[in-house]
């Protein structure tokens, strides 16, 4: 029995022992240092690019420009319109322009610092809102980046019917993913040309296509091999070092390292979007939701990245998990000079839930409803219909989650400074209303043990461990039979990214099928009648062995462009978190004291994995609530941007609701995101029942709190 | 240039060195100590904690120099004689790493700390571990583990 | 990575002075949170650091009979010693408070009043006490008041070849105190307003108030005028309003209208009333 066992994870004995190596601590004979010369200017072009004195520093290799890029110099998720470096024109505070190479990291970084260029500013836009009404062009195309629509039912008739109805605007911040490693890799030709390289990812085979475009080499000359990730959270989706380094190795033929400092990964890596979100919502007089219309408008940064999927995402989750009969969001991006803003942790959902949670609140006092009570009312079950059309059938467990925390609901007790509040997702496990296959296959390896060709990348999160479990359980095996072999684009097939929480579901579904092919082969050859397992590999292993891959893709439609009907997930995720809270009244500072996290998972195939996805999320959730704000050319390092420390961790109780989902591997979906999107919306609701006010504004740090109870 | 002796997880180590080196660089660069993690460079992060005559420090903003003399220890220190550390043993077994790159850091903190008082309070634990910031785990399995390595 | 510079380390205070005296371009090294922090972000470049903390007379990090603290002592030991506890309980409250295990462990209290940063932690319970410092440099000593010597951010009256050596503070009898910092989250963060105080009633009424509030202006302050005018009025009154409401007038003297004090100044009164 491998599944529902908190089996210690695979790689933590070589990470307690000091002997986790990263990217960053790779070297290689005659690796030279990368360093990336950025902009330090929102919107500008640029006049001219002296390179002289930084090329006539002892030991500096080369300086590379635009110029030098063998293939396109455009990398994106959708649309390739980010340039590795730029080619005349500045769109955000951070931009790459040029990049030294030498023959170690501080002749590259004080070269880097005599690179000589002139710039002639422009004015910035810097707001969506201005972005959206000046007549100056980001991009050629103009800059709104895309407008996702869901439109369902008669919002306006409804409203008439409304007993109550609430408009409010919300707006939140953009967040740096801060994950602890900076981006780091090495990169290096071999003897036949080919390019390989080790890097800090959460998806090889999309990079191998993007460096391939890069150099303008075929993918097959090209091999990326994930190193052990310290975090991502989606910032390591995009193409951060991989295309520098790749770029830098092909050009002058030896290893190069490129690795981020601090300081670097905070002015180049994609933020969380910040976003508006107009609301307005309806019940009737018991509590029912009439309708909800919503229009959100986004600051994408200078580049698509993950805008367009975060646009669509919020649209389709804007209700929240509720039962909603009319509905008309209306989702916009827009290009701004600001940090390229892609893809976090919840893809716009935290922010969308901080608008519908604190809706869900004020409709329940406007109308003297409990908030847990109107929650259940309204809560999506067993035959609902979703905002897109898409009737649940299966695993929704949002009714038990709730359910869960109903106890100490009812028993929590109001003291001088304390507040309760309540937040609830739900989240749809992989990506939107587009086919999001993952593959792996299974060998048998002559020393008797079967190979485990994982594309999936393991990022912190676990999916080593998990989809081992998924393995050794459809296998039926000991868990030393397994020998991972993974994130290495030569030898595995490719499992998507590590993001929209779907390795769990996704890949471990795609395992489960490998596992049982191979299960059948094992008993053909015996396996159940005395034959070992070294017996079977030894005769079946080699050149032209067999290979049993597992495939799957999960049965979701395309949403139409206008009404956003369709079915964009085959399974989602829902959750119920209540959190208290203690406000003082003389600082305003809040401090979270205690969390009750509910998780529909499906199944939790390694339950204290989950805890720890949980745990973490909460933490990221009061950063985003109560800390967390990235100010461009002014958020440099972890001095002047602050995330939790474990002083601000409060303590939290996890119920685990197991709705199995029929298409998912042993009924389990997934909870990497769905543990930090309730949690800003809680503490929110949290603050308003300690202090009577209500922010709508993130972050609601003392200085904001205080300016609103001063107001009061 | 300057010649440093200091103990390093017990033993004794020599370097030439620039001034402006720091010890996290030295220990990395030149004593392949590579558990000691650069996460910010400033002194804010704690993935490059090392013990500096038995107190956690930052090796980031230590110079090489001001480890003269001194004690020096990693993460390597603790399993140096092939058994893990029970504080190792306990952060394996209750979930407190995910991705990683905090863990040697964050355990040379919490050796510390049980150094100076063998049953912690989860105040004392929380307050430990401060100066270590942690992205993925949120902390809770990470203190859960102090704990119990304490109770041994 | 830093830029390049040499780092001296002189064994005593006579071979420390002589290089403050013969360098150029120097800069003291003590505990290096805040100074190679800077340096890392090029804010200063000197070409010599000289590191104070292995000077022989600096060694001992407290004289409780003359009430001494070595500038090397850290914020551990001034946080963590039984002696300070008991006779500047102020200074340990807001020693504890500071950054986090590391930092307390690393960064000096020297360090931290020469670097005279507006949101030092130290330095308002250091006023509480009256803190003197001798100041010395080749051939020459000087006392200064604290309260005298922070200039500007960032400045002091401490010259290029000067040092201070010892920091010495007044015990105060018969007095509760109180240190409260402001912050975004709860450990490793920088004060965003920090108030120190020490109090002494006697029946009913303040026989003495001592207030120093950090983070706020240029430079921490001592509130000399509220803590007058509260000499000898009942404790239950309104004379803690009004001395509130000198104590926020001032900043705004100091400081001019700043966006800051929508949230600073009503959170600083609510603190002050809290205290007294």
């Amino acid at each position: 029995m491998f599944v529902g066992e908190s089996l210690e994870r695979v790689d933590a004995l070589e990470k307690v022992i000091g002997k986790g190596i990263f990217a960053g601590d790779l070297r290689m004979e005659g690796m030279a240092f990368g360093v990336i010369v950025r902009a330090e200017r929102f919107h500008a072009r640029i006049a001219s690019i002296d390179a002289s004195e930084a090329i006539a520093t002892e030991g500096v290799v080369r300086v590379l420009t635009h110029k030098d890029i063998p293939g396109a110099n455009g990398y994106g998720v959708l649309k390739k319109d980010q340039p590795y470096l730029a080619a005349g024109y500045i769109r955000f505070f951070g931009e790459p322009v040029a990049m030294v190479i030498a023959q170690n990291e501080r002749i590259a970084r004080e070269a880097a610092l005599r690179m000589r260029v002139d710039y002639e500013d422009m004015e910035p836009l810097n707001d969506p809102f201005l972005a959206a009404a000046s007549t100056v062009n980001i991009h050629k195309g103009g800059n709104l980046l895309c407008r996702k629509t869901v439109i369902k039912g008669d919002t306006k008739r409804a409203e008439g019917q409304s007993h109550v109805v609430i408009e409010r605007t919300y707006s939140t911040r953009r967040v740096d993913h801060v994950f602890l490693e900076c981006e780091a890799g090495l990169a290096f030709p071999d003897q036949s040309g080919r390019i390989t390289v080790i890097s800090s990812t959460q998806n090889i085979h999309y990079k191998q296509k993007e460096v391939s475009r890069l150099l303008s080499l075929p993918e097959e000359r090209i091999r990326i091999i994930q190193a052990p990730t310290g975090g991502g959270f989606g910032g390591k989706l995009d193409v951060t070092v991989e295309g520098y380094a790749a770029l830098a190795a092909y050009l002058t033929g030896r290893p190069v390292m490129v690795r981020y400092t601090r300081e670097e990964s905070m002015l180049s890596n994609t933020k969380r979007h910040p976003l508006y979100m107009n609301y307005r919502t309806g019940a009737a007089k018991d509590g029912r939701l009439t309708f909800l219309e919503a229009k959100i408008t986004g600051d994408t940064g200078a580049y698509a990245s993950y805008g367009e999927v975060v646009a669509l995402r919020a649209a389709v989750h804007a209700t929240g998990p509720y039962q909603v009969p009319n509905v008309h969001v209306e989702s916009s991006m827009y290009f701004t000079n600001n940090p390229v803003c892609g893809a976090m942790r919840g893809f716009g959902i935290p922010q969308t839930a901080f608008a519908h949670e604190s809706q869900m609140d004020l409709l329940a006092e406007a109308l003297c409803i409990d908030p847990l009570e109107i929650r259940k009312i309204n809560a999506l079950r067993k035959g609902s219909e979703t905002a897109t059309g898409q009737v649940l059938n299966h695993s929704v467990g949002f009714y038990d989650a709730l359910k869960c925390i109903e106890p100490a609901w009812k028993e929590r007790k109001k003291t001088g400074n304390s507040g309760f509040g309540l937040g609830c997702m739900f989240y749809g496990i992989g990506n939107t209303g587009v086919p999001n296959p993952s593959a792996c296959h299974l060998t048998l390896m002559p020393e008797g043990k079967i190979g485990f060709h994982l594309g999936a990348c393991d990022i912190g999160q676990g999916s080593d461990t998990v989809l081992t479990q998924i393995l050794l359980e459809t296998l039926g095996l000991e868990k030393n039979c397994v020998l991972l072999v993974k994130g290495d684009s030569d030898t595995t097939r490719d499992a998507g990214s590590s993001s929209a929480s779907r390795q769990t579901y996704i890949t471990g579904k795609a395992v489960f099928e490998a596992g049982r092919k191979l299960r059948s082969y094992l008993e053909e050859k015996g396996i159940d009648k005395g034959r070992s397992l070294k017996d079977i590999c030894s005769e079946a292993s080699g050149e032209g062995g067999p290979i049993f891959d597992g495939f799957f893709d999960p049965p979701t439609t395309s949403l139409d462009p206008v009404t956003g009907q369709g079915i964009p997930y085959a399974t989602y995720a829902f959750a119920a978190h209540m959190t208290e809270v203690e406000v003082d009244p003389a600082t305003c500072v809040c401090r979270v004291k205690k969390v009750h996290a509910a998780h529909d998972v499906g199944r939790a195939i390694n339950p204290d994995a989950v805890r720890g996805q949980i745990f973490g999320g909460v933490a990221m959730g009061i950063g985003f609530a109560l800390m967390e704000e990235f100010i461009p050319s002014r958020s440099k390092s972890l001095y002047s941007y602050y995330i939790p420390t474990s002083m601000d961790m409060p303590a939290v109780e996890t119920y685990l609701v197991e709705d199995q989902e029929p298409t998912g591997p042993y009924g389990a979906k997934g909870v990497g995101e769905p543990a930090l999107i309730p949690q800003g919306a809680s503490i929110m609701n949290a603050i308003r029942d300690a202090t009577g006010i209500r922010g709508f504004e993130l972050p609601c740090n003392f200085e904001r709190l205080c300016l609103l109870a001063e107001k009061v | 240039m300057q010649k440093i002796c200091f103990q390093l997880n017990g033993e004794k180590a020599e370097a030439e060195i620039e001034d402006y080196l720091t010890l996290l660089e030295v220990l990395r660069d030149r004593f392949s100590i590579l558990s000691v993690k650069e996460g910010c460079g400033i002194g804010e992060c704690g993935a490059c904690t090392v013990l500096l005559n038995e107190r956690p420090v930052y090796a980031c903003l230590t110079l090489a120099v001001k480890a003269d003399g001194c004690d020096v220890k990693t993460t390597e220190y603790l399993s140096k004689d092939g058994t893990l550390h029970p504080l190792q043993e306990a952060f394996v077994k209750s979930g407190a790493v995910q991705c990683g790159y905090c863990t040697p850091g964050m355990l040379m903190s919490a050796y510390a700390l049980l150094q100076e008082e063998k049953t912690p309070t989860e105040e004392m634990i929380r307050e430990g571990i401060s100066g270590n910031l942690c992205r993925c785990t949120g902390y809770i399995q990470i203190m859960e583990a102090v704990k119990d390595a304490s109770q041994i | 990575m830093l830029p390049r510079f040499r780092c001296l380390v002189p064994k005593n205070k006579k071979e420390a002075l002589d290089m403050l005296k013969d360098e150029g371009n120097t800069r003291v090294l003590a505990g290096g949170t805040d100074l190679l922090v800077d340096i890392r972000k090029y804010t200063c470049c000197p070409e010599t650091l000289i590191d104070i903390t292995r000077i022989r007379e600096f060694k001992r990090p407290f004289d409780r009979v003359s009430g001494i603290l070595s500038p090397a002592a850290t914020h551990a030991f001034a946080s963590g010693s039984g002696e300070i506890k008991q006779d500047f309980p102020a200074l340990a409250l807001g020693c504890a408070q500071v950054g986090s295990p590391q930092i307390r462990n690393m960064a000096t209290i020297g360090g931290n009043i020469a670097n005279a940063c507006p949101a030092a932690d130290s330095v308002p319970p250091l006023l509480i006490y009256d803190t003197r410092l001798t100041i010395e440099s080749q051939g020459e000593e000087r006392e200064e008041a604290l309260e005298g010597f922070l200039l500007s951010p960032y400045r002091s009256s401490l010259k290029r070849d000067e040092l201070i050596t010892a920091i010495k503070l007044k015990k105060l009898k018969g007095y509760r105190f109180g240190f409260k910092r402001l912050s975004i989250r709860a450990a490793l963060s920088i004060g965003r307003l920090s108030v120190a105080w020490a109090v002494k009633e006697r029946s009913g009424a303040y026989e003495d108030v001592k207030i120093a509030v950090g983070s706020c202006t240029p430079v921490a302050f001592r509130a000399r005028e509220a803590e007058m005018f509260l000499k000898e009025k009942p404790v239950c009154g309104g004379a803690v309003k009004e001395a509130e409401e000198m104590i926020t007038a001032g900043i705004r003297e100091k400081t001019g209208e700043r966006p800051t004090h929508a949230f600073k100044l009503p959170i600083l009164r609510n603190i002050l009333t809290e205290a007294l």
